[in-house]
C-alpha cells in the first residue's frame, strides 16, 4: 500500500468514524425515548441497560451515562 | 577469501540494517511480504542502507575515529593480500597489521551505522504507535501523505482491522458479514488472521448474531410493517470465525466504546439528563 493510498484509506475511515457515531447515538437515543421505562428498569436492576441497535446490542452503563451528561 | 570478506561486508553494512528495520516494523504492523528476486532484495537493501551508511561514514570521518586506527594504505593492503597469494606472501607481516587497522576502521563506522538504524527504528515505532495523534495535528494533505511514508509496507487488511490508528484506542470495530451462501452475520471484530502476503485469511467475531433472512422475507410478505430487528438471533460464544474465502461482502463500522460521550447534542443531552433524573427520583 503506497503512502497516498494509506492516507486515502485513513481519511475514509475518519469520515466513517463520525457518521457511524452519529447514527449509533441517534438509534440509542430513539430507543431510550421509546422504551424509557424498560431502560430505567434495567438501569435500576443492573446499573446497565442493553440497547439493541443496527450495530448490535450496545450496553449502556450508568457510569457512562453520568459521564455523558457531566 | 576476498569473496568471503566482500560477502561479510555486504551482510553487515547492507543486510543487517535492513533486517533490523524489518524486525522493528514487524513489532508494530503486519507487513506484506513481497516475493522478490535476490537482486531486487539486495538493491532495496542498498538503497535503504545508503542514507544511514552515508551519515555514519561522515560522522566517523568528522570525529576522526575512522582514520585514527588506520589509513587508505591499510585498506588497500588487506584487499590486495586477499586477492593475490603472491602479495600475501611478500607482505605477510604488513597484512596482519593492516587487517587489525581495517577491523577498527570498520568498527568505527559500524557502531555508528547500527546506532543510527536503531534510533531511526525507535522513532518510526513511536510515530506509528502515535500515528493518529500526529496525523490529526497535520492539516495539509501533502504533510499527511509524507507522514504515511513512515509506516512500513502495511497490509491493507491490517490497517482496516487494527485499532492502532484509531483515536485514543477506545473504539471497537463492528462488522456485517455477508457470506457467499447468503448468510448475514454481525459482531464485534475480535481478531483477524492474515496470510504472509497480507491477504485476509479469516476474521473472528465476538457477540455474533445471525440474520434469518428467509424468515424475515416470509414475515415481510405477510405484514409489510415487519421490522428486521426481530430476526437477528444471537449465536452463543465469543469466537465466531468466518473464513475469508466464504465472505462475499464486508461492512466495517468503527464505533466508540462510550458512544454517548462522543459530543452529544443539546437534545440528546436533555433525553439523557431526564433519564438520570428519573433514576434519582426512584431511589
Amino acid at each position: 500500500m503506497s503512502s497516498s493510498e494509506l492516507e486515502y484509506v485513513l481519511s475514509l475511515r475518519d469520515a466513517n468514524l463520525g457518521s457511524s457515531q452519529k447514527r449509533l447515538r441517534a438509534e440509542m437515543i430513539e430507543f431510550i425515548q421509546r422504551h424509557e421505562e424498560a431502560v430505567l428498569d434495567q438501569l435500576r436492576a443492573h446499573e446497565s441497560a442493553v440497547i439493541p441497535t443496527s450495530f448490535g446490542e450496545i450496553t449502556l452503563n450508568l457510569a457512562d451515562l453520568r459521564e455523558a451528561v457531566a | 577469501m576476498l569473496a568471503l570478506l566482500v560477502s561479510f561486508l555486504i551482510a553487515v553494512y547492507l543486510l543487517g540494517p535492513d533486517l533490523i528495520a524489518r524486525w522493528a516494523a514487524d513489532l508494530v504492523v503486519f507487513r506484506k511480504t513481497r516475493v522478490e528476486s535476490h537482486a531486487q532484495e539486495v538493491a532495496r537493501a542498498i538503497i535503504a542502507a545508503a542514507i544511514p551508511l552515508g551519515i555514519a561514514i561522515v560522522w566517523a570521518r568528522w570525529s576522526g575515529a575512522m582514520w585514527a586506527r588506520g589509513t587508505q594504505t591499510d585498506v588497500e593492503t588487506v584487499f590486495s593480500a586477499l586477492q593475490s597469494d603472491n602479495f600475501f606472501q611478500t607482505h605477510h607481516q604488513q597484512f596482519f597489521t593492516s587487517l587489525y587497522a581495517f577491523f577498527w576502521m570498520n568498527y568505527a563506522i559500524l557502531w555508528r551505522l547500527y546506532l543510527i538504524v536503531f534510533v531511526a527504528c525507535v522513532v518510526r515505532i513511536v510515530i506509528v504507535l502515535n500515528y493518529n495523534r500526529v496525523w490529526r495535528r497535520l492539516h495539509k494533505r501533502w504533510m499527511r501523505t509524507l507522514l504515511a511514508t513512515v509506516v512500513p509496507r502495511i497490509s491493507e487488511w491490517d490497517l482496516l482491522f487494527s485499532d492502532m490508528l484509531l483515536p485514543e484506542g477506545s473504539f471497537r470495530i463492528m462488522a456485517d458479514v455477508l457470506t457467499r451462501t447468503g448468510g448475514l452475520y454481525q459482531g464485534t471484530v475480535q481478531d483477524r488472521m492474515l496470510n504472509s502476503d497480507g491477504t485476509l485469511q479469516s476474521i473472528t467475531l465476538a457477540n455474533p448474531r445471525r440474520f434469518e433472512r428467509n424468515d424475515f422475507r416470509k414475515a415481510k410478505a405477510e405484514d409489510l410493517e415487519t421490522v428486521p430487528d426481530e430476526f437477528w438471533f444471537n449465536i452463543p460464544g465469543n469466537l465466531f470465525i468466518v473464513m475469508a474465502s466464504d465472505i462475499a461482502n464486508l461492512n466495517l463500522r468503527y464505533i466508540s466504546r462510550k458512544p454517548l460521550s462522543f459530543q452529544p447534542s443539546v437534545e440528546e443531552r436533555e433525553v439523557l439528563t431526564r433519564l438520570l433524573d428519573r433514576l434519582k427520583e426512584s431511589k
